[in-house]
């Protein structure tokens, strides 16, 4: 009965986030066949990880390691190059023309997968989570002057590898 | 009280994030005020941010919720304060190509009716042209009036080009 509960309380946990992971992995992916095998990877490991201890920021703590996944899975299977035109209906709502938008998220996940663990869990949190730096610092139990040069390295990482092919980001 | 340049990292830190508050504004605008290669960079990295929202956005709607939650930030960096013209021209473009079209299509096919050259067709379709061209630029001045409501941070613009109609006068 007990572990029925407890079951119950994980899957409750998991489910009351899942479409949160499942719109991080498609926004990175743009692909709904990878994105759902984020999620399922990501069930698996809150899991395992909820057996051992449940964690501070269940929310943060999937979407860390479903943006983790992502980028596990791009390094082996070259995620942007191949899987971000299997989804026409989502890219073709983007603004910019859909030949531009996929080279453009290509080159944005090859800038966010050579940046720290660290510092793409600041960036993503604050660009696409909106979330404050202290409520980011929070979860990652990290300072928040730490969290701002996170996020400040992260964005001129990002700038030096897409300058060249998207934006004069460095003009007035 | 000045700030140096590692201070303001911070700041600028917070002014892209929108967490800024009003005192530090204060102090990170007097020293951008002074030093160029901040202002370059809190419009640099503000770039970076906006391609990143837009680049991982999954659908238009989210997109310009998103811009016009951020427009704080290029407020702040001043980069999308034309944004008012350029909605303006747009309009006007739409105004005056809806105009051209639904007027010009049947006078377009009148200059079949006749004959090019000298003679009475000629003179009566030169007639025809000069009325389709004031109608049109009534309608146009109308539309403008319109836009004009629907935009009035651009009432200089839209006034001189009413000006450059002939069209000042009316209402």
């Amino acid at each position: 009965m007990t572990q029925e509960v407890a079951a119950n309380s994980t899957l409750d946990g998991f489910e009351a986030q899942r479409a949160a992971i499942y719109e991080r992995a498609l926004r990175l992916t743009h692909c709904a066949a990878t994105a759902e095998d984020v999620v399922q990877d990501t069930f698996l490991r809150w899991q395992a990880q909820v057996a051992k201890e449940m964690p501070a920021h269940p929310r943060a703590w999937l979407l860390t390691v479903a943006t983790r996944r992502v980028f596990e899975l791009a390094r082996v299977k070259h995620l942007p190059t191949t899987t971000l035109q299997a989804e026409p209906e989502v890219a073709r709502v983007t603004e910019m023309p859909r030949g531009d938008s996929v080279l453009l998220r290509g080159d944005i996940l090859r800038a966010l997968s050579e940046l720290t663990d660290m510092q793409r869990d600041v960036l993503l949190a604050k660009v696409l989570e909106e979330a404050t730096f202290r409520e980011i610092a929070a979860q990652l139990d990290i300072a928040i002057p730490t969290v701002k040069t996170h996020y400040l390295r992260a964005l001129r990482h990002v700038r030096e590898k897409l300058g060249p092919r998207w934006s004069s980001f460095h003009e007035d | 009280m000045k700030i140096n340049c590692e201070t303001a990292e911070g700041l600028i830190a917070e002014l892209l994030g929108e967490e800024i508050d009003a005192m530090d504004r204060a102090r990170l605008d007097q020293h951008l005020s002074d030093c160029v290669d901040c202002r370059r960079e809190v419009a640099s990295l503000s770039r970076v941010q906006s391609t990143l929202i837009d680049g991982l956005e999954p659908r238009a709607s989210f997109a310009s919720a998103r811009s016009s939650d951020t427009s704080n930030t290029h407020r702040a960096t001043g980069k999308r304060n034309g944004m008012p013209m350029v909605r303006l021209a747009a309009m006007i473009a739409i105004s005056f190509g809806l105009g051209y079209i639904v007027r010009g299509m049947p006078e377009t096919g009148t200059s079949n009716d006749g004959p090019r050259g000298n003679g009475p067709n000629e003179r009566s379709a030169v007639v025809r042209t000069g009325q389709r061209g004031d109608g049109l630029r009534a309608e146009f001045a109308a539309r403008l009036k319109a836009a004009h409501r629907l935009t009035p941070g651009a009432s200089d613009f839209s006034k001189s080009l009413m000006a450059l109609l002939g069209n000042d006068r009316e209402g």
